[in-house]
C-alpha cells in the first residue's frame, strides 16, 4: 500500500469510528435498538451486491475489514448502516442512491450472516508468534 | 534479436534496420577495420560467427595475434579497484566494449555481469542490493534508450538515498555514428534526463579522466546523503586501444567521513532529551548501517523514548516495546504527548508533526504548545529543486546539518553522562507505560488476525502468520517492501537485525519491489540467508522478466504472491473520486483490475525456471506449500507461491 492509500485508510477508519461508534479493534459495540424492524434480506444476493458495488476493495470479501472497517458481525442498526453507506464520513465514497434499500437489506443480511471469528486462543499459530 | 531466426528478415523494411544483413556487413567491416587498426581483432563470440564474418576476417586465427588492451580494459581495472561485486545490465552497443572487457578481460568476476531484461530492473536490483550489502552495485546502460528505461529506478534510488553507479555508453563523436541505431541512441548530454535526481555526473574525455571521475563518482555517491551518480562513457573511448606504455594511473579512493553534528549543539540536545517528560524519536532513514540500528536502540532505551519509525530503513526492532509502528504506519498520537521530538534523517517531518493536509484540507499541528522539535539530517547538506521529495517545509527549534548515524555515538555518551538517579526513575516509569501500550497493541493485532482467518481468498494476516511460523527459527530477510501485505509482517515478525528488512522504494513507485527483492536476495545469498519476497501482483507485472534473472543467476528466494487480482490501491482511489462525483462506484475496477484473464503466476514463474505452486485459494493449503517451497529455496533455487488474497 502506498502513502496515499495509507491516508485513505486512516480517514476511512476514522470516519467509521465516528459514525458507527465501533472501534476497528472490535471493542464493545452499541446494541441494536430493539424497536427496529430490519427488512428480511437475501444473504446470497447480499454477498453478490457487496462485490458488485465494490465494497470488497476496502472491507474484504466477507466484510472483515482491510483498508476500511470491519463490518462482519457489526451490530449497528440497519438504519444507521443505510445512512452511513449513503452519506459516510472520511474517505469512504458516498453511495447516495446508487444502492437501493432492498440491496442494502440484502448486504446487511449477508454481513450479519458471517460467523464470528475464532478466538485467537484456538489458533495455535497465533499463540506461537513469540 | 538473432537475424538468422527472424522470419521477417527479407522484408524490405529490414533494409533500414539494425538487423539488416547490409547493416550487419557494415558492422563487421567496421569491426575488421578497427581490428586492423589495432593490429588485432575485436573479440567476438563463437555464437556470432557467420559465413560473411568468416570471409571478411580471415586473419583472425586464434593465437595468431597479440591481445589488444582496450580502453575499456583500463576502465574495468578502475571499476575493480572500487570493489564492485556485480554490474547489472541489459546489453547495448554503446557499452559493448565495457561489456566485453567485463566478461573476457575481467573474466566476469568482481564485477560479475548480471543479465537483466530491462534497464529499470537493473537499477532496482542495484537499489535492493545496496540495502543489504551496504555497498553500491554498478549498472551499465545503453545511452539514450537504456537510460530512459532506467530513469524510473534511478529516481527511486534517489528518493531512497541509495547510491547506484551508472556507466552509460554514448556515441559522442558524430563522425563515428554509422547506423540509424548509432544516431538515435546518442545524445549531446545523455545524463540530462536523470540529472535532477542524481547527485553528480560527468562525461570523461580521456582514460585518465575516466579514472578520476569514476573514483570521484564512487566517493560522492557513498558520502551521506548517499545518492545515485552517472558517468557518460564515450563508446570510442572504451573501444580505443590503449597506446603501448600508456601511463595511466588509478587514483586511490579516499572515502569521506560523514559529518558529525556540532558538539555544543549535541550536548544541548542531550540535555533537552534527558530533561524531557516525553521525548519522541522520529526516524526515517536514520540507520544507514547495522551500527545505526544499534545506536538507535541504545539511545531509545537510555531515554525510554517512544520511537516513531516509518520503516524506510531497518531503524528499530519491530516488536520493541518502544516502537510505535504497529505495521499500519507509525502511531502519531505520541507526537501530541511529546515535549521534545528528535527527528533523524526525516525529510517528511512536516507530515509527522502535522495532521491532515491530505486532499487539500488544512493541516493542523499535532504539537503541544512549547514542544521542541530538533532535526539531525544530512539532507540539509544537499537539496535539489525540481523533484519535491524533500517534503514540505517544517519549522524546527534546532537543525543540525550532519549525518544522524555519525552523530548518535556522541549524543549517547552525553545522554549517559546527564542521566541522574532522579531522571532514571522518571525514565523507567515512562518505559513501563509504553511497554504496556505495546503489549496491548500486540493483543489487538492477534484479535485482528483472526478476522477472516479461514476465508478464501486468503487474508494477508494469515499469510504473514503462516510464514512466520516457518521462518522464525531460520536466518531470514524480508526483501520486498517493508510495508507489504498491509504491514502484517511488522505486527508479528521480530525484525531485529539490520538485514531483516530493506525499507521501501523511496519514490512509492510500483514496479520497484520485484527487482529490488532480487537484488537484495542476491546480496543475502553469500550469507546463506532465506530471502522472503511478499510480492503484490501489480508490482510484479511491471518487470516480470526479473524472475528469469533470479533463476538464471541461481538467486534463492521465496516469493509469496499477494494476488488480489487488482491494483487495489488504485481501485480505492477511483472509488473515492466516483463517490465525490456522485457516480457509479461499482465500475471502478475498470482500468484497475488485473483479471479476465487471471494471471497464472505459478506458470509465469515456472516458465522462467522457478519452482512454483498455485494458485492457492484455500488457506489450509498454504502452510504445506510454504514448507515445500522453503525446501527448494534452501537448496539454492527461487520458489514462488501464488496465493490468491483478499484485496488488502
Ligand atoms: C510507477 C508507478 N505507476 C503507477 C503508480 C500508481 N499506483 C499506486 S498503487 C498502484 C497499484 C499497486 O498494485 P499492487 O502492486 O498490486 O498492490 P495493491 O495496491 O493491489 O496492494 C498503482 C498502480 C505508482 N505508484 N507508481
Amino acid at each position: 500500500m502506498n502513502c496515499r492509500a495509507a491516508n485513505l485508510v486512516v480517514l476511512g477508519i476514522l470516519g467509521t469510528v465516528l459514525s458507527f461508534g465501533v472501534p476497528i479493534a472490535g471493542g464493545q459495540a452499541p446494541q441494536p435498538r430493539r424497536t427496529e424492524t430490519v427488512p428480511a434480506g437475501n444473504i446470497e444476493n447480499g454477498k453478490k451486491r457487496f462485490q458488485a458495488h465494490g465494497c470488497v476493495s476496502c472491507h474484504s470479501f466477507s466484510g472483515q475489514g482491510g483498508a476500511g472497517a470491519r463490518l462482519a458481525q457489526n451490530p449497528i442498526t440497519f438504519q444507521a448502516f443505510m445512512n452511513y453507506v449513503r452519506k459516510p464520513k472520511g474517505s469512504m465514497p458516498a453511495f447516495g442512491s446508487q444502492v437501493t434499500e432492498a440491496e442494502l437489506a440484502d448486504i446487511y443480511a449477508f454481513l450479519k450472516s458471517i460467523p464470528p471469528s475464532p478466538d485467537p486462543k484456538t489458533i495455535p499459530l497465533l499463540n506461537q508468534i513469540d | 534479436m538473432n537475424t538468422m531466426s527472424n522470419p521477417e528478415q527479407n522484408n524490405s523494411e529490414q533494409n533500414n534496420s539494425e538487423q539488416s544483413s547490409v547493416g550487419r556487413r557494415k558492422f563487421l567491416q567496421l569491426a575488421a577495420s578497427a581490428a586492423a587498426m589495432a593490429g588485432s581483432s575485436t573479440a567476438m563470440s563463437a555464437q556470432q560467427e557467420t559465413p560473411a564474418r568468416q570471409a571478411e576476417i580471415t586473419v583472425n586465427e586464434p593465437g595468431a595475434l597479440p591481445p589488444v588492451r582496450a580502453g575499456s580494459d583500463f576502465m574495468l581495472d578502475v571499476m575493480k579497484s572500487l570493489g564492485f561485486e556485480y554490474v547489472a545490465a541489459n546489453p547495448g552497443s554503446s557499452y559493448r566494449s565495457l561489456h566485453e572487457s567485463t566478461i573476457n578481460y575481467g573474466m566476469n568476476r568482481n564485477p560479475e555481469l548480471l543479465t537483466c531484461l530491462h534497464e529499470e530492473a537493473a537499477v532496482a536490483m542495484a537499489h535492493g542490493y545496496f540495502k543489504i550489502e551496504g555497498k553500491p552495485m554498478a549498472v551499465y546502460a545503453y545511452s539514450t534508450v537504456g537510460l530512459q528505461h532506467a530513469a524510473m529506478a534511478v529516481y527511486s534510488a534517489y528518493c531512497d538515498r541509495v547510491p547506484v553507479i551508472l556507466f552509460v555508453g554514448n556515441d559522442t563523436d558524430a563522425m563515428k555514428r554509422v547506423s540509424r541505431t548509432d544516431i538515435v541512441h546518442t545524445a549531446q548530454d545523455p545524463v540530462a534526463i536523470v540529472r535532477d535526481f542524481t547527485k553528480w555526473d560527468d562525461a570523461p574525455a580521456s582514460h585518465g579522466h575516466f579514472a578520476e571521475s569514476a573514483v570521484r563518482a564512487y566517493k560522492i555517491a557513498t558520502t551521506p546523503p548517499t545518492l545515485p551518480v552517472v558517468l557518460s562513457v564515450d563508446k570510442y573511448l572504451q573501444e580505443l586501444p590503449l597506446p603501448e606504455g600508456a601511463n595511466l594511473r588509478i587514483p586511490k579512493l579516499s572515502p569521506t567521513l560523514p559529518p558529525q553534528g556540532d558538539y555544543a549543539a549535541v550536548k544541548e540536545i542531550a540535555r533537552m532529551l534527558v530533561n524531557a517528560e516525553f521525548p519522541v524519536l522520529a526516524v526515517e532513514r536514520a540507520a544507514r548501517t547495522p551500527a545505526g540500528l544499534k545506536y538507535l536502540v541504545e539511545l531509545a532505551e537510555l531515554l525510554q523514548a517512544a520511537v516513531v519509525d516509518t520503516i524506510q530503513r531497518m531503524n528499530f526492532p519491530s516488536r520493541h516495546p518502544l516502537n510505535q509502528n504497529d505495521g499500519r504506519g507509525p502511531d502519531l498520537s505520541v507526537i501530541s504527548e511529546a515535549d521534545v521530538i528528535l527527528a533523524l534523517e526525516h525529510p517528511l517531518l512536516q507530515s509527522v508533526v502535522n495532521a491532515g493536509g491530505e486532499e487539500g484540507s488544512p493541516s493542523r499541528s499535532r504539537l503541544t504548545p512549547g514542544a521542541k522539535v530538533i532535526s539531525i539530517s544530512s539532507l540539509d547538506l544537499f537539496t535539489r529543486s525540481n523533484y519535491q521529495d524533500f517534503g514540505r517545509y517544517q519549522e524546527v527549534d534546532m537543525a543540525l546539518a550532519a549525518d544522524a548515524e555519525a552523530t548518535l555515538p556522541v549524543l549517547i555518551e552525553e545522554v549517559k553522562r546527564l542521566i541522574t538517579s532522579d531522571r532514571r526513575r522518571v525514565i523507567e516509569a515512562r518505559g513501563a507505560k509504553l511497554a504496556e501500550a505495546s503489549r496491548r497493541r500486540m493483543e489487538r493485532n492477534r484479535v485482528r488476525a483472526t478476522y477472516g482467518w479461514d476465508d478464501s481468498p486468503i487474508s494477508t494476516a494469515r499469510i504473514a502468520v503462516e510464514l512466520w511460523a516457518q521462518i522464525k527459527n531460520k536466518d531470514w530477510s524480508l526483501v520486498s517492501r517493508s510495508d507489504a501485505m498491509n504491514g502484517w509482517p511488522h505486527r508479528f515478525w521480530k525484525f531485529e537485525k539490520y538485514y531483516h528488512h530493506i525499507g521501501q522504494s523511496g519514490s512509492v513507485a510500483i514496479g520497484y519491489s520485484a527487482p529490488a527483492s532480487v537484488g537484495a536476495a542476491l546480496a543475502n545469498r553469500k550469507y546463506g540467508r532465506i530471502s522472503i519476497n511478499l510480492q503484490h501482483d501489480g508490482d510484479l507485472m511491471y518487470l516480470p522478466g526479473v524472475l528469469w534473472t533470479a533463476a538464471h543467476h541461481r538467486i534463492p528466494m521465496l516469493t509469496i504472491m499477494h494476488n488480489n487480482r487488482a491494483y487495489n490501491t488504485e481501485v480505492m482511489q477511483v472509488q473515492q473520486i466516483a463517490g465525490q462525483h456522485h457516480r457509479d462506484i461499482g465500475r471502478c475496477r475498470i482500468g484497475t483490475a488485473i483479471e479476465d484473464p487471471n494471471i497464472d503466476y505459478a506458470k509465469l514463474a515456472q516458465s522462467m525456471g522457478w519452482f512454483a505452486e498455485g494458485p492457492i485459494t484455500d488457506p489450509k493449503d498454504l502452510g504445506p506449500a510454504i514448507r515445500r517451497a522453503l525446501a527448494v529455496v534452501e537448496k539454492g533455487q527461487p520458489a514462488l507461491i501464488d496465493a490468491v488474497t483478499q484485496p488488502v
